[in-house]
């Protein structure tokens, strides 16, 4: 690496090709460019019954409104048709899992109230997705559509939601239909590009994603919960490793204290409203990678608006798995999730870590169990 | 919730919509298929060891990365692939211009000679002063794209009437395939290939990559342990330890020590330099003491003034070193060449142009005294 001298100048464009779309013309057809619709879409509210806990705080939101936040909330909602034979998500239950968590979270029983709490119309949401270990373990695109039918009934255009992650091509790999243009958005950090100068958040500088720092103004987390090589984790606050522009430089020392460094971004901290973890799959030893022998059907979603919480309940669930199949903890194997405690400690303070703090609601969807 | 058969895997790939590769990586331990043909950037890396659970441990830098499948090194552009280790910038450039040697700086090998110069993405540190952060801080999918083989890439060179080709800007470590690609297919065609390096890198490809190549300028950037954790995220004794095995391939060597005010200048620490330079690369080798800009993470810092350079170079000498070397100071007299048997002016430059030549087949024309270096 060339530190200090002025070495490096302007590209000389000698020879090759270039990347075949510039970010200049991809900011003009995410500006207004041709309709396409990124997914079938499973529009229109729907009554939900059962109740929920009284939200135990509010926020502003970026547009001045409150919003709903409930630290050390998280609700677990599983259906034993989550899943078919061949381990398709099913669209129609996925709805019904994201509208019973969103009910139980926000105790708003019509699907409209519920994320109306937390959304507004002149909100533009990123979406948040995990397609590294795309097709085999990466966020369902049915979670995506129930969360976007979700955003729909708060009102929120089409034109201002934005999935992403770091690149198209892993969108694509997952079945996400990238699409720049009109309509629900999709398309990797790769294509936005990302700031021109890093910001620093305690250990890390980093260039954050143009979709976080400038595109949106509300950001939904839809993690995967999965087991992680060095992390020992890989859930809600390690999903934005996907959300700057240097990932690779952030794994020493177990990502600790990396990952919760990431999450104090302001951009981060002061945007991510909600988190819907997808849990269909669980890789509970192997990752992140798919590791089939060492995966699990775990056919629930996880949802919180505290990164923190949700990721505490995640590294339960996935201990909870490895002591079924007969594996060491984490700790035994020095994987211990360390991050997720310090996200909790007093620099950070972006959540609830401590699992006898957390209040854990379980849900089954199947039996239209709201309460 | 309940384990998945691997029928039941196959079949949710398939429904999937997935790619072969992803699907041979993914589900079996067997080496991954080979790379879609849109990746042609792709080649096998040559430095790694396999690990149980479809892991690598990188054995090119000292860092020795140990990736998962589907998960890159700290560099960002090398990418295990079930269980195999790939570099994903194999005549993948980022940026090509042309430079003068001076630039690079390397003073005493073919001086006035046009380079031309080539980067990828990526690099195994992270000094928080980088000049060239948007590169070397970058992966590859994040910076422009330039489709340039080896052979490509010395046929430009040559229709640019250069003969000589720096891989440089971020760091040739982390692409090390393709420089040594370069190189290789620039010996068979008359075209010389450099290195500019921070020289992170394990003796053993150190030294292979060395015999390839015609020069390599290393970046030492301190001659403490403390300022390679605390600003490039490294270490010092391998950097050492690197450049001992470079200079022992004979290769021609030349060092660079970018003075950083209040982090690395201090009379203690230049003297440390001075006497290492000396006893493990000998009097000869040259020392360039450069001037820091701030830049990147480093933004609180001056300039470094032109005095403590001065000193810097003068602390140098006094302890014994023939060719010292002041960078970034357009007119300073440290720019210039000095025979150091009769004192007289050999190369004198004004900021990357030679004024005036004064060595004659390797000697000073003034008093006969062998100038080291490689000049022709």
């Amino acid at each position: 690496m060339r530190s200090g001298a002025s070495e490096f100048g302007s590209a000389s464009g000698a020879g090759g090709e270039s990347r075949p779309r510039g970010r200049r013309r991809f900011l003009a057809l995410v500006a207004g460019g041709a309709a396409a619709a990124v997914t079938g879409g499973i529009v229109g509210s729907r009554l939900i019954r059962g109740g929920a806990p009284e939200p135990s705080a509010v926020s502003p939101s970026a547009a001045g409104a409150e919003r709903l936040a409930l630290p050390g909330s998280v609700v677990r909602v599983t259906h034993p048709r989550a899943l078919d034979d061949s381990g398709r998500a099913d669209a129609a239950v996925a709805l019904d899992m994201v509208d019973a968590a969103m009910a139980r979270l926000t105790g708003k029983t019509e699907r409209a109230a519920a994320w109306s709490s937390l959304f507004s119309p002149d909100d533009v949401v990123a979406i948040k997705v995990n397609c590294l270990a795309a097709p085999a373990l990466s966020t369902h695109p049915q979670i995506v559509e129930a969360i976007i039918a979700g955003l729909r009934a708060a009102r929120v255009p089409d034109d201002n939601i934005i999935i992403y992650d770091r690149l198209t091509r892993e969108l694509e790999r997952a079945g996400f239909k990238p699409n720049p243009g009109r309509g629900v958005r999709c398309f990797g950090s790769d294509e936005s590009g990302y700031d021109e100068e890093p910001s620093e958040a305690g250990t890390v500088g980093s260039c954050l994603s143009r979709i976080v720092s400038g595109l949106c103004t509300a950001i939904i987390n839809v993690p995967l919960v999965k087991d992680h090589d060095v992390a020992g984790v890989s859930i809600a606050l390690k999903n934005h490793f996907g959300s700057i522009n240097n990932p690779n430089k952030q794994h020493e020392n177990q990502c600790c204290p990396q990952v919760a460094d990431v999450n104090l971004f302001e951009p981060i901290r002061s945007k991510q409203r909600l988190i819907i973890a997808d849990a269909l799959t669980v890789t509970y030893d192997g990752g992140p990678a798919f590791k089939p022998k060492t995966s699990a059907r775990y056919k629930s979603i996880l949802a919180a608006t505290d990164p923190v919480a949700l990721d505490a309940v995640g590294h339960d669930i996935i201990e909870g798995l490895r002591q079924h199949a007969g594996l060491p903890t984490l700790a035994a194997e020095g994987r211990d999730p360390k991050y997720i405690g310090v996200a909790a400690d007093g620099d950070h303070k972006l959540g609830i870590a401590d699992l006898a703090r957390i209040h854990r609601m379980d849900v089954d969807a199947s039996r239209g169990d709201r309460a | 919730m309940t384990g998945l058969t691997r029928r039941e895997f196959l079949g949710g790939c398939a429904l999937a919509g997935l790619g072969a590769s992803v699907l041979a990586g993914g589900c079996t331990a067997a080496p991954a298929a080979p790379p879609p043909a849109d990746e042609w950037y792709v080649r096998r890396a040559l430095f790694y060891k396999r690990l149980p659970k479809l892991r690598v441990r990188c054995e090119l830098c000292p860092r020795k990365c140990e990736v998962g499948d589907m998960e890159r090194g700290y560099c960002g552009v090398r990418e295990n692939r079930g269980g195999d280790y790939y570099t994903l910038v194999h005549g993948r450039a980022c940026t090509t211009q042309v430079d003068p040697i001076e630039k690079k700086p390397l003073f005493h090998y073919l001086p006035g000679t046009a380079i031309y110069s080539f980067a990828t993405a990526g690099c195994n540190l992270e000094c928080k002063n980088c000049q060239n952060w948007q590169i070397s801080q970058s992966r590859p999918e994040q910076v422009r794209q330039i489709r340039l083989p080896p052979a490509e890439m010395v046929t430009q060179a040559r229709s640019q009437g250069l003969s000589l080709i720096a891989g440089t800007y971020s760091d040739p470590v982390v692409y090390y395939e393709y420089l040594e690609d370069v190189a290789r297919e620039g010996r068979k065609r008359g075209v010389r290939t450099i290195a500019i390096t921070a020289g992170y890198v394990n003796p053993e490809p150190m030294q292979r990559i060395c015999r390839e190549l015609g020069a390599i300028k290393i970046d030492l950037k301190s001659m403490r342990e403390d300022f390679y954790r605390k600003n490039c995220t490294g270490r010092l004794k391998p950097v050492l330890d690197a450049i001992v095995a470079a200079k022992q391939t004979g290769i021609w060597l030349e060092i660079v020590y970018l003075v950083i005010p209040t982090m690395n200048d201090s009379e203690a620490e230049i003297a440390d330099l001075a006497r290492w330079v000396k006893a493990n690369l000998g009097p000869d080798v040259p020392l360039h003491f450069s001037r820091f800009h701030p830049t990147y993470r480093l933004t609180n810092l001056p300039p470094t003034p032109v005095e403590t350079l001065t000193r810097c170079r003068d602390l140098a000498v006094a302890q014994g070193l023939h060719y010292v070397y002041v960078g970034n100071v357009p007119g300073h007299p440290g720019e210039s060449t000095y025979c150091p048997k009769c004192k007289r002016v050999l190369i004198e430059r004004q900021v990357f142009t030679i004024v005036q030549n004064n060595v004659r087949s390797g000697k000073c024309k003034f008093c006969g005294n062998t100038i080291p270096g490689v000049w022709a």
